[in-house]
């Protein structure tokens, strides 16, 4: 009984089996037709369930077949639809048979699809032009302030000084998240900002810096826009940064930012302490002096005439700069409501400089022949405040209003050190400026391609200097025997500026841009030199000086871009300026009124894809300025005096230049060439009296002065190498004239060329290597000649041991062919290490000029002299830094 | 007389009759990479069903909501920049793409995409579409799809869907696509005759990419070569190279890659 059992569970189990891989196996086959008989291809035939549920589809192939394969034994529902004929639902029973063949045949249906609208479709519109770069992706943790990445971002270069530019355009600012704080003076930021908390850095082309401008001005400039992680917003967060010198003299750095950027306010503090050299703030003169889009009265400042700052051997600042800088500056932004902005930026500037050198010049001027020795020490101390409220208002979407004002208060205080020849001296500089300036500027677009732009500016400038010296070395000037000298100066400066501007974008493309305006500016200047004898002032005559300047400039200017193609544009331009200048010296008043119109010609050309040609013709005449007016000797430096131009005049130059560019950035061969021509039919020269104790200079008209100059540059990248190689070329000639001496007029011509070329590896690996060497040849020649050529050659290697630790070492040498004697050629290397401990907390440790070389020696040239200067530099100095990022 | 006003009448008739062409499906393509860039696509579904044409519309790039100011696009250009002609007898693609600042035209076998059905539906303006999945050059994408509407043929490479498709996204997290179905337009006649591509020069789909994949890898390689001319700032790494281009691109991975 059990064995049976067992036997028709077997029987079970198998026909099961049989049946489930009968089930299994059923398909359906079939063809679609038409009425005609033709096979119809791409016909959807979906196959569904008793539940109406699609379980497989296809589509017939160009023979109208379709084949479904591995079905169940169940009744299907086949639907076959095609577009333009009616849709059929015929049923498949599987139960019975395992293959089913169909023939369908379809009727043709007359309408087709209609016409549906699932969404609204919105129009396309067209902004700036961008191309955004991820941080992550060129940043890898080593940079340390936003300079540093942007040096890393494809076609952004940032020069010695901080100035960042993309190709040779210079950017206009460093945004972040869209809000500017420092316009033209972002070294502030570059410098100083960290890297962490960024997301991306866009670099946005064709930049308009007023809104209203973009689409209607032709735009070559170049803005960057930082962005931040989400975490790093509506949080304070920010870094700081502290070093000490080890085993050295007291080298320390301190820096320090704290940043909160939300929707409603943005706040950036930052402190830069060192003594490293560090030039913490980059050329602050552009915050405080102009605008990015020029505005009337940007750049307008009151004269100084003194100054002691000597000149610095060319070499980075963290050799030369004997400083010790304090930095503060405290930045916000309010966005007191979705049409109004308030920015104030404040910051303090305390700086100590100490400058060491000594020099010894030989002069000759083909009859006279003398030669000085100076051994010189100055110190600086600067305090400088500064601060700016700027207001923006949107009245609506077609006009804003922006005012703005600026003040800015600055004292110098120079003491200087003096062995000349055999004497010692000791000389006192004390220069205050008191810098006010408020604008408003207005601008409305009529239409969408119009545009209005009015501004108003009142400027109000003092620069009081008082100078002493306390040893005479001017007997053979004055005849007597004084003791000391001492010299006053201030200029009182007061601008007032108007300006409309309009732009009106046709509809053709050409650009026709007009402006008139009014710049009105009076100048006081009173400058008082004395001889101090016996303790008494003596002033000699024809040495002080009592001006007031008068200047109301009223011009117009008109220039149509003319855009013949996509490719070439035409810029013819005028200018229109009616001068009224009246000069007031004691009692006596002269006036001028001259009409001056300058013509201008520029083209821009894109050959093609890789050709670009540019370049620009232009005649500008000239007046003089105040600044070489003054009828009596101003005393403008240690033992040199200067007059002013007795007179009114005007001068015209021709100036042209071209400039052709070969490649696009990232191509292997690239290259660019730039020729410029100026000449001068009228010009000021000097007249100059030169002895060993003093000299005098007056200015001179002149005729006929030219000077050209051209460079090229050329790069192209090694693929197997992986390594860019960048040849270089310049050069420029003048031919001026002068008088030295009671000379006859000197024909001079000056000759600079410079050649040289850089290796750059970009290897993923252990090791980089970026070496180089540039050559300068230097030429006078008057009725000798004298030259010089100099090379400076350079090997920087990085490594990267791991993702955490990373060093750099840096070779210099200077050559200097001039040099007579002694040493002629000077090497310096610095190494630094890096070690990212985690992602707070980073450590470095450097060694600055680890030859400790203590003197450079430099050697140069004018049509006059001969020069060799030695400068101190700052000795080897080993330094531990530690930074840490908080939040 | 009778018989000749006839003849006109039957002339100007025929002459009315106009053959309709082509379908005309607008898509709104999306690509989330670096920042959102929006374009809007036109499909053209041929009636005789021998091939369709996708178009790609001009960009515009969208950034976050908070700056109202910055929106973003790419140079005009007059010309459309990608262009894909699929041949339905064939299974090729003939493409123009531009990138790298010049046009290439090459020719590609498509493979049948496999779509799988799930049991997912949704509704879009009263329209019942069901979700379907698929795999294709190295990206997962879902459709849905309107089973009553028999097309098959999608945007840009999407081939043998089970209907006309309203949605298509691509299930990626950083770098993903969508596009989403417009409007739908009436059969018309269209001027089909500059997308004629016999007389241009074509290549082959496998060099195309080549050149591509070198052109990447040199200019991260120039980059760090080319920053900074100037003194005192090195490389000291770029991690650029290990974010491989192929991440933000459709297509991530070929046939003969596999």
């Amino acid at each position: 009984m059990g064995r049976i059992k067992h036997l028709i569970k077997i029987v079970i189990v198998a026909a099961v089996l049989l049946l489930g891989k009968a089930a299994v196996a059923q398909s359906i086959q079939g063809v679609v037709k038409n009425q005609e008989a033709t096979a119809l291809d791409n016909v959807s035939v979906i196959v569904k369930n008793s539940d109406n549920k699609t379980i497989t589809y296809a589509f017939t192939k160009n023979n109208g077949s379709f084949t479904f394969e591995n079905l169940e034994k169940q009744i299907y529902t086949l639907q076959i639809n095609t577009l333009g004929y009616e849709k059929q639902i015929l049923t498949v029973d599987l139960t019975q048979e395992s293959n089913k063949k169909i023939e369908v045949v379809l009727t043709v249906k007359e309408e087709l699809l209609e016409e549906i609208i699932i969404e609204h479709v919105a129009p396309i519109r067209e902004k700036n032009d961008t191309i955004v770069f991820n941080v992550k992706a060129f940043a890898d943790g080593t940079e340390n302030v936003v300079e540093d990445l942007l040096k890393k971002i494809p076609g952004v270069q940032v020069s010695e000084n901080g100035t960042v530019k993309v190709g040779n355009q210079e950017i206009e600012k460093i945004m972040i998240e869209g809000d500017d704080f420092f316009e033209k003076g972002y070294k502030l930021l570059s410098k100083n900002m960290p890297v962490r908390p960024l997301k991306t850095v866009e670099l946005l082309k064709n930049y308009s810096n007023n809104k209203h401008l973009k689409g209607i001005e032709n735009s070559d400039k170049v803005a960057l826009n930082l962005t931040l992680e989400d975490d790093a917003k509506r949080e304070w967060f920010g870094n700081v940064d502290a070093g000490y010198g080890v085993v050295s003299e007291n080298r320390y750095t301190v820096r320090g930012n704290l940043m909160n950027f939300s929707k409603k306010s943005k706040y950036y503090f930052l402190t830069n302490l060192n003594n490293l050299g560090e030039d913490a703030t980059g050329d602050i003169g552009h915050l405080i002096r102009s605008s990015n889009d020029y505005v009337v009265g940007d750049n307008q400042s009151s004269n100084k005439y003194l100054s002691l700052a000597p000149s610095t051997a060319s070499l980075r600042d963290n050799r030369t700069n004997f400083n010790n800088a304090e930095l503060l500056s405290l930045n916000s932004i309010f966005t007191l409501n979705p049409n109004t902005k308030l920015k104030a930026i404040a910051f303090l500037n305390a700086n100590e400089q100490n400058y060491f050198r000594d020099s010894f010049d030989s002069f000759s001027d083909g009859n006279t022949q003398f030669e000085n020795t100076e051994n010189y020490k100055m110190r600086q101390k600067q305090f400088s405040v500064f601060g700016k409220l700027d207001l923006t208002h949107d009245f609506s979407k077609k006009a804003t209003l922006e005012v703005s004002t600026r003040y800015n208060y600055n004292t110098n205080k120079d003491a200087s050190n003096i062995d000349f020849n055999a004497e010692n001296l000791e000389e006192r500089l004390k220069t205050n400026t008191n810098y006010f300036d408020t604008k408003a500027v207005y601008t409305v677009k009529p239409t969408d391609k119009k545009v209005w732009i009015l501004a108003g500016r009142f400027i109000s400038e003092e620069t009081p200097q008082n100078y002493g010296v306390n040893q005479f070395v001017y007997q053979d000037l004055f005849n007597t025997n004084a003791q000391a000298v001492k010299q006053t100066s201030n200029d009182k400066m007061n601008f007032v500026g108007f300006e409309a501007k309009f732009l009106d974008r046709r509809p053709n493309g050409h650009l026709l841009e007009f402006n008139l305006g009014s710049e009105f500016r009076h100048d006081n200047l009173n400058t008082h030199f004395a001889l101090i004898e016996n303790n008494s002032e003596v002033f000699p005559e024809d040495f002080q000086n009592q001006m007031k300047f008068q200047n109301n400039n009223l011009y117009a200017n008109l220039s149509y871009a003319y855009q013949f193609s996509e490719a070439f544009r035409l810029v013819p331009n005028i200018k229109l300026n009616y001068f009224n200048q009246e000069l007031t010296s004691y009692n006596d008043t002269k006036k001028y009124n001259p009409i001056l119109i300058n013509p201008g010609l520029g083209f821009n050309w894109d050959i093609n894809r890789k050709n670009k040609l540019q370049g620009s013709y232009s005649f500008n005449w000239q007046t003089n300025d105040f600044m070489n007016m003054n009828p009596n000797y101003i005393h403008t430096g240690f033992r040199s005096f200067s007059l002013g131009y007795a007179d009114f005049t005007k001068f015209a130059n021709h100036n042209a230049n071209l400039g052709y560019t070969y490649g696009n950035w990232s191509d292997r061969f690239l290259a660019s060439a730039f020729v410029g021509y100026s000449f001068a039919d009228s010009y000021f020269s000097s007249k100059s009296d030169l002895t060993q104790n003093y000299s005098l200079s007056e200015p001179i008209v002149l005729n006929d002065r030219d000077m050209i100059f051209y460079n090229a540059t050329i790069d192209y990248y090694f693929k197997f190498m992986k390594t860019n190689l960048k040849l270089n070329f310049g050069g420029n000639t003048s031919h001026f004239q002068n008088y030295v001496n009671d000379s006859d007029i000197r024909n001079i011509t000056s000759n600079g060329i410079d050649y040289g070329f850089e290796l750059r590896s970009g290897f993923n690996g252990l090791f980089n290597y970026h070496v180089g060497s540039k050559w300068n040849y230097s030429e006078f020649k008057t009725n000798y000649k004298v030259d010089y050529t100099n090379n400076r050659s350079f090997v920087n290697l990085t490594f990267r041991f791991s993702k955490k630790l990373f060093a750099t070492l840096r070779n210099e040498r200077y050559y200097f062919g001039g040099l007579s004697e002694g040493k002629k050629d000077f090497y310096f290397s610095d190494f630094n290490i890096n070690y990212n401990m985690n992602d707070k907390i980073q450590f470095e440790f450097m060694v600055n000029n680890i030859f400790n070389n203590d003197t450079f020696t430099s050697y140069s040239i004018t049509d006059i002299s001969v020069s060799q200067t030695n400068y101190k530099l700052i000795s080897r100095y080993a330094l531990l830094k530690i930074s840490y990022r908080f939040k | 007389m009778f018989k000749i006003i006839y003849i006109v009448l039957l002339c100007s008739f025929v002459s009315h009759a106009q053959k309709k062409e082509a379908i005309k499906l607008t898509y709104k393509a999306t690509n989330y990479l670096d920042i959102t860039a929006i374009s809007y696509d036109d499909l053209y579904l041929f009636t005789d069903k021998s091939k369709s044409f996708y178009i790609k519309g001009k960009f515009s790039y969208n950034r976050r909501k908070n700056s109202p100011d910055a929106i973003y696009s790419l140079p005009n250009s007059k010309e459309a920049n990608y262009i894909y002609i699929t041949e339905n007898q064939n299974f090729k693609i003939k493409s123009k793409i531009k990138r790298l600042d010049n046009f290439y035209y090459f020719e590609e076998t498509i493979p049948i995409q496999n779509w799988k059905l799930s049991d997912e539906f949704k509704t879009i303006k009263e329209v019942k579409l069901q979700k379907a999945t698929t795999t294709f050059r190295g990206r997962n994408y879902t459709a849905w799809c309107d089973l009553n509407t028999p097309i098959s043929q999608g945007p840009w490479k999407f081939n043998n869907l089970p209907g006309l498709a309203y949605e298509i996204n691509d299930d990626a997290q950083d770098f993903h696509f969508e596009w989403q179905l417009i409007k739908i337009a009436e059969p018309k006649e269209y001027n089909f005759t500059t997308y004629d591509f016999s007389k241009e020069k074509t290549i082959n789909q496998q060099d195309y990419i080549k050149k591509l994949d070198e052109y990447y890898k040199d200019t991260v390689d120039i980059s760090s070569t080319r920053l900074l001319e100037e003194l005192d700032v090195e490389i000291l790494d770029t991690t650029y190279q290990k974010i491989d281009y192929r991440k933000r691109e459709l297509e991530k991975k070929y046939e003969w890659e596999e």
